[in-house]
């Protein structure tokens, strides 16, 4: 824009909210205190400023543990444990007792040879270190010097709060009554202050940089944090607006709030199981929270990317066994790795493929080499035991590859119950549809499977040969075209003929235009992401079967 | 004591590890020094032992010295011997 009117950043949490700006000042830390201090009079300061912050982070952890998730709470452990650290603690001690100067001096003079030191690491994770590192001292300087940081706590009108960045200590002392949006300079989508703010529900943009400058104390602003916009002198109706979208949001948010704890039933009664995707062991949280019906696709990807190895049969028993006694006596579908392609193990040496799409991966690549599918497979056989597992077999072509696999199953189980270890006897084992040369086959797939997921993503993407990513072909990648409807009706024929059920795992199963068609043709199970899960059941209870199935005929012909 | 350690972990001694080692240093009366290269530090800081930026397979040399030192050296072997990742 060319009056600044309009200043973008990046989208960090989503809402929109209206307020003046009210600009966090970073703590001072332009010292005097060099020398010709008494040593015995600073140490006392230091004690009790180090006392003073160890107790303000221990009541954060309180205040916060109400409202974060658990693996967010552990920043402040990690504070508390720089705090006490006996090497920062020693050299502070050191310089006040040899150099004489002032406790504050001290601490900001330590600390910084620290944080140089850890970020010649290198590494990221010092980085991180560092930079909890830097919080805590400021704190403690802050104390000494009778700064107060940010009193966030006296705030008594609603504002935006705008920051250079702000740390994960001031992030989690926010009222969402009266923050209405925060804004920082730095800071990407998986920031510190970006998770916080999500966690909490208010809207943020980060990572604004020099425009930060535009941006003065009082300013009346609105803050989109779904576009990663900043609107500074809005008009009249730029303000109807928004306020008529924060109200539309919050009124989409209490309705679909009262679906997250229903089951999935359309109005005639027809149950639908909705399951949440599962691509990290925090998704687990999101799952519960969203009130998923299970987890209809659980990605085990993650681990084996960005490792230094295979992980081994006890890691990944472990992480499948989390899940299935968390969600459990709900179902778990597992879905064997889905390696090789464009998902490349960087400890692996692989030959480059002219055309990964169409190459080694999915089951293909678990056939070949079957010394490191049988110990996924002995894991996930072993998690069976703790609660309700389907295993899912991804980029099946042939019947072939189903018996193949379906015989190191069998091997694999025959194996753990000789070594004592228990498998339950009633897991279900199906595979993913989403190549179109399955679905043609659906009919001779059936009767060797528990269940078929259709994956539609790669679907569509192999029938219609169109990558969705290729802006230039992205025209044809069309979820509702009759050739992926004719497809996805074999499929659920084949599945009803046989006594198995269909499920959906590809972005057509949240897509509430799809919904409606994917259920007339007989699907009964939908896996999505957790938040998408209350809009899709909502949706659902508005439905009639017997129009669905009509209607679903209808369009086929 | 001393003891030549391998760190297991797949990134070295990152946070995580050295988290754990430092915890489990603090409860030692005695002292706990670690040393790799030419740099030795106090086991039970975590800031220190970060500064070593010991990488995966990395051979530490671990001091433990007071009392009960091989109880605590037997702790310290396995934190460094397992895979945090």
């Amino acid at each position: 824009m060319t009056d600044n009117k309009l200043i973008s950043g990046l989208a960090a949490s989503p809402g929109v909210g209206i307020a003046q700006l009210v600009r966090v000042k970073p703590v001072n830390l332009e010292l005097s205190g060099l020398s010709g201090y008494d040593p015995g009079k600073e140490m006392v300061r230091l004690k009790k400023a180090q006392q003073r912050v160890r107790s303000q982070i221990e009541t954060m952890k309180n205040e916060a543990s109400n409202q974060h998730e658990e693996w967010t709470l552990k920043i402040f452990d990690s504070h508390l444990f720089l705090i006490q650290d006996p090497e920062l603690e020693t050299q502070i001690i050191d310089a006040i007792n040899n150099d004489r100067v002032s406790a504050e001096f001290a601490v900001l003079v330590v600390r910084d040879v620290f944080a140089e030191m850890l970020k010649n690491t290198e590494l990221e994770l010092m980085q991180e270190r560092s930079n909890d590192l830097i919080d805590v001292t400021n704190r403690i300087i802050a104390e000494l010097t009778n700064q107060q940081p940010v009193k966030l706590s006296d705030l008594q009108k609603p504002v935006i709060l705008v920051a250079h960045d702000l740390s994960p200590l001031e992030t989690s002392r926010l009222n969402s009554n009266i923050v209405k949006g925060i804004i920082t300079a730095v800071g990407s989508y998986n920031g510190h202050t970006a998770i916080m703010a999500r966690s909490l529900g208010i809207p943020a943009v980060t990572g604004l940089g020099q425009d930060m400058d535009l941006l003065k104390n009082d300013h009346l602003v609105i803050l989109d944090g779904m576009k990663g916009t900043v609107l500074l002198r809005p008009d009249p109706s730029e303000l109807a607006q928004a306020r008529k979208i924060i109200s539309d949001l919050q009124e989409e948010k209490n309705r679909l709030k009262t679906f997250i704890n229903k089951k999935t039933v359309t109005r005639d009664g027809t149950v639908i199981n909705i399951g949440s995707h599962l691509s990290r062991l925090e998704d687990l949280e999101k799952a519960n929270e969203y009130g998923a019906e299970g987890i209809g696709l659980f990605r085990t990807e993650f681990l084996y990317m960005e490792k230094s190895d295979f992980p081994d049969e006890e890691t990944q028993f472990s992480i499948y066994k989390t899940v299935v006694e968390k969600m459990n006596p709900r179902p778990v579908i597992i879905r064997t790795m889905d390696i090789g392609g464009d998902k490349k193990l960087s400890y692996e040496e692989s030959p480059t493929e002219d055309n990964p799409f169409l190459g080694m991966r999915g089951i293909r690549y678990s056939l070949k080499n079957p010394k490191i599918f049988r110990v996924q497979i002995r894991a996930i056989l072993r998690a069976t035991a703790y609660g309700n597992v389907k295993i899912m077999f991804p980029m099946v072509t042939t019947t072939a590859e189903v018996h193949q696999a379906r015989k190191i199953l069998i091997e694999e189980e025959e194996n753990l119950k000789q070594q004592g270890l228990q498998v339950s006897d009633n897991y279900e084992v199906g595979i993913m549809v989403e190549v179109p040369a399955a679905a043609l086959i659906a009919q001779e797939i059936a009767p060797i499977v528990d269940f078929f997921s259709i994956g539609t993503n790669d679907l569509i993407q192999y029938t219609m040969a169109a990558d969705r990513v290729n802006q230039s072909v992205s025209y044809l990648y069309q979820p509702l075209h009759p050739a992926i409807l004719r497809l996805i009706e074999m499929v659920t024929r084949a599945a009803d003929h046989h006594g198995i059920w269909t499920g959906v795992c590809g972005d057509m199963a949240s897509d509430l235009k799809s919904i409606p068609l994917l259920l007339g043709l007989g699907v009964k199970e939908l896996s999505m992401s957790a938040p998408q899960i209350p809009a899709a059941r909502e949706l659902i209870s508005q439905l009639e079967m017997n129009d669905l199935i009509s209607k679903a005929a209808e369009t086929l012909n | 004591m001393r003891k030549e350690i391998q760190v297991i972990n797949g990134k070295g001694l990152h946070a995580r590890p050295a988290t754990i080692f430092a915890e489990v240093a603090g409860k030692h009366e005695g002292e706990v020094k670690v040393s790799y290269g030419n740099k030795t530090v106090n086991g039970k800081s975590l800031l220190t032992l970060l500064s070593l930026a010991v990488p995966k397979n990395g051979k530490v040399i671990v001091t433990v010295d007071g009392e009960q030192a091989e109880t605590m050296m037997n702790n310290l072997t396995q934190v460094l011997g397992k895979n945090y990742d």
